[in-house]
């Protein structure tokens, strides 16, 4: 197992893993690791046995996307993942 | 996996045993009958039938649904001479072993071809020889990540999965996929949104009432020693 980064270099960091992304998002695992096999999230991943990266920074655009979608257009899930499917 | 999955597809998957059978989950008549009611809350869903003012179940497309196990029941409400309630519907296909068997096992049908679900042979006291339904977990982690993900987090929830979590806290399933505190935030939720949501809640609230009365009828049945 990997050691555990501080904050300041997951803040520096290209390319972060699910668990510092809910640290930065403040979202649920659970939550992160849906909206990433629906393909909501974009991720990096070298071989499919290996931990998957996420851009930090689109990763996060996305993420507040998703919420403003929510929050403030009453989407559900189910339609934002048509709408980005059509994007 | 299709995220507007049927209902009822995904009910059976989180009621059956885990291949560890780590989760305990409902005896085969009691799932059998909740997932054919999930699948008439697809169709109320779908618009393909619905609940007249006394309550009594009427069909509004003739044309089908294109599932198999949904078309089964849509032809049994077809053929009905008057129109029942969706208690009476449940009871007859509680009561009626051999329609219900089929039934769920067409509904079930296209989850055991796409392998997200296994008939398990096995004998019941040694002696009784029945089936079982194992389901991956990876169907399930699925079902569940997206219950959370909507259900957890703020934001409206689809009536799918407000219907799926509904059904999972009647038969007492909500226990085996969230700990204490996600239930008490799940009840919540629902609790909100049955006020904030109310004209498509009122049909899953009916159902919800429909499908508590089948409980109490199938529990007192039991307790009096006969038969639904």
């Amino acid at each position: 197992m990997s050691r555990r980064r501080s904050i300041e270099t997951i803040l520096n960091s290209e390319l972060v893993t699910i668990s510092e992304l809910v640290q930065l998002s403040g979202m649920r695992y659970s939550t992160l690791k849906y909206y990433t096999e629906a393909g909501l999230l974009p991720f990096i991943q070298q071989d499919i046995r290996l931990v998957r990266r996420y851009p930090r920074i689109e990763a996060l655009n996305r993420l507040e996307e998703i919420k403003r979608l929510k929050e403030e257009e009453g989407l559900t899930i189910q339609q934002i993942i048509e709408k980005f499917s059509k994007e | 996996m299709n995220e507007s999955e049927a209902l009822a597809r995904q009910f059976i998957l989180l009621s059956s045993s885990s291949p560890t059978h780590k989760v305990r989950t409902l005896m085969s008549v009691r799932a059998q009958t909740y997932a054919i009611g999930a699948a008439f809350v697809d169709m109320l869903l779908e618009g393909v039938i619905r609940l007249d003012e006394k309550g009594k179940l009427e069909v509004i497309r003739h044309t089908g649904t294109g599932d198999v196990g949904s078309d089964m029941i849509l032809q049994k409400l077809m053929k009905a001479g008057k129109p029942k309630t969706m208690k009476r519907w449940i009871q007859s296909y509680y009561s009626l072993g051999g329609d219900r068997k089929k039934t769920f096992e067409a509904l079930a049908m296209p989850l055991i071809r796409q392998g997200r679900l296994q008939q398990e042979q096995y004998r019941v006291l040694f002696l009784i020889p029945a089936v079982r339904y194992l389901a991956s977990a990876e169907a399930k982690d699925h079902i569940i990540q997206r219950m959370r993900a909507e259900l957890l987090e703020k934001g409206p929830v689809s009536d799918r999965t407000a219907a799926l979590a509904m059904l999972l806290e009647v038969c007492k399933l909500l226990k085996h996929y969230f700990s204490n505190y996600e239930q008490r935030e799940l009840k919540l939720k629902l609790q909100q949104l049955h006020q904030e949501q109310s004209k498509q809640w009122n049909t899953i609230r009916q159902i919800k009432k429909a499908i508590d009365e089948i409980d109490g009828a199938i529990a007192s049945s039991a307790a009096a020693g006969g038969v639904v």
